[in-house]
């Protein structure tokens, strides 16, 4: 699980259950969707777990400045195929 | 409560490679389901016609999450994190609760398949391959069957709730570069309450200690809210003073999982200052943080 960071957030969203969203790859792991989980909560913080390389591509988008996130994000090459198209 | 002596197995031949002694070791790990005693709980249940001990495993392993991830330690990723359902432990407010309570989740784990998937990974740029849970200890022979599949020069992780017998340690000697290990509760109060589990500090405190002989070893620590002083704060000192220089990831990311809902305290995250205590406790501790 990483460590709570802020990103932007709607003032006065609700702590939302904690949300699975599957990611489709392309090229040869098609088959295999990734699976990350996050909680959003009030103040607009996100906390995940299961985080992989196109959901950490995705916070950072949100939030450039977040360190936690930014140092996860790098691309790896393993994951080229892991975006879909 | 007695825990299992070990089983007596064999180091190494100079020459036998990991892989080939992993197959070794898994066949003897298979063999000691008969009377499983793999973690501190010492059911001596025969796994093998299909008793169940407090984990509710049976003899085959089922697999829930098998993918590349970024959110461990910086050191370890991109990990190709293989997750196996089931655990020992029984904690409220675990973040995987629905698979690691019910080790009859995910699927029929294949280690080819599986260790095929890893090493693609790795070919592909991945760092280490970790094996997880709910808590990989309780399928030792498949864990080891899945390190007699890969290449030998492959990093392999154990994340581990450090909650093993002597029998599992001398099985996992040397079939893993690091050790991942949770230390989850400073009061054994706590661990009886929240986890269910009894003797928790002497059984993890006794693994964190070989594990640091044994092996490179991370602990972890994930801050809980309202368990600061009862958990953190004595996790922090048994550390600095038993384990110097060990590496530590205080993590702060906690949210109501699964049954949290059952403790009070539990229904939320840890508060900014409950971070800010927690962080001065680590630093007057001299703990040696990563992330």
């Amino acid at each position: 699980m990483m460590q709570p960071q802020k990103f932007r957030g709607s003032e006065g969203d609700e702590a939302r259950l904690p949300k699975k969203l599957d990611t489709p790859r392309v090229g040869s792991c098609k088959t295999e969707p990734l699976t990350t989980e996050l909680l959003i909560l009030p103040d607009g913080r996100i906390l995940v777990h299961n985080l992989t390389q196109p959901f950490a591509e995705l916070l950072k988008e949100l939030n450039p400045d977040c360190e936690q996130i930014s140092s996860r994000a790098t691309r790896h090459s393993s994951l080229r195929n892991e975006f879909p198209n | 409560m007695i825990c299992a002596e070990p089983i007596p197995v064999r180091t190494a031949r100079p020459a036998q490679s990991r892989s080939a002694l992993a197959r070794e070791r898994a066949a003897l790990a298979r063999a000691a389901l008969a009377d499983c005693r793999l973690c501190a709980h010492d059911c001596g249940v025969n796994r093998l016609e299909g008793k169940a001990g407090l984990c509710h495993a049976s003899a085959e392993a089922r697999v829930f999450i098998a993918q590349a991830e970024v959110s461990d330690e910086l050191e370890l990723v991109p990990t190709f994190a293989i997750a196996l359902s089931g655990c020992d432990l029984r904690c409220d407010f675990c973040i995987t609760g629905r698979e690691s309570w019910n080790a009859r989740a995910g699927e029929i784990l294949k280690v080819g398949k599986i260790a095929e998937r890893a090493v693609a990974a790795l070919a592909d740029g991945g760092r280490t391959i970790m094996l997880l849970g709910g808590e990989p200890t309780i399928h030792l022979p498949t864990a080891l069957q899945i390190v007699a599949a890969l290449p030998d020069d492959a990093k392999l992780v154990w994340k581990t709730n450090a909650h093993g017998s002597a029998r599992a340690r001398a099985l996992l000697d040397g079939m893993f570069d690091v050790w991942l290990a949770d230390y989850k509760f400073g009061s054994d109060a706590c661990a009886q309450r929240l986890a269910k589990v009894p003797d928790y500090n002497r059984v993890i405190r006794e693994n964190l200690v070989w594990a640091h002989e044994h092996s490179e070893l991370v602990v972890r620590h994930l801050l809980m809210p309202g368990h600061v002083e009862c958990c953190w704060r004595p996790v922090a000192e048994w550390l600095a003073e038993n384990l110097p220089g060990v590496k530590v990831n205080l993590r702060s990311g906690f949210w109501p999982a699964w049954h949290a809902a059952r403790h009070g305290e539990l229904l939320g995250t840890a508060t900014a200052g409950e971070t800010e205590t927690a962080g001065q406790i680590a630093r007057a501790c001299g703990l040696n943080l990563i992330k």
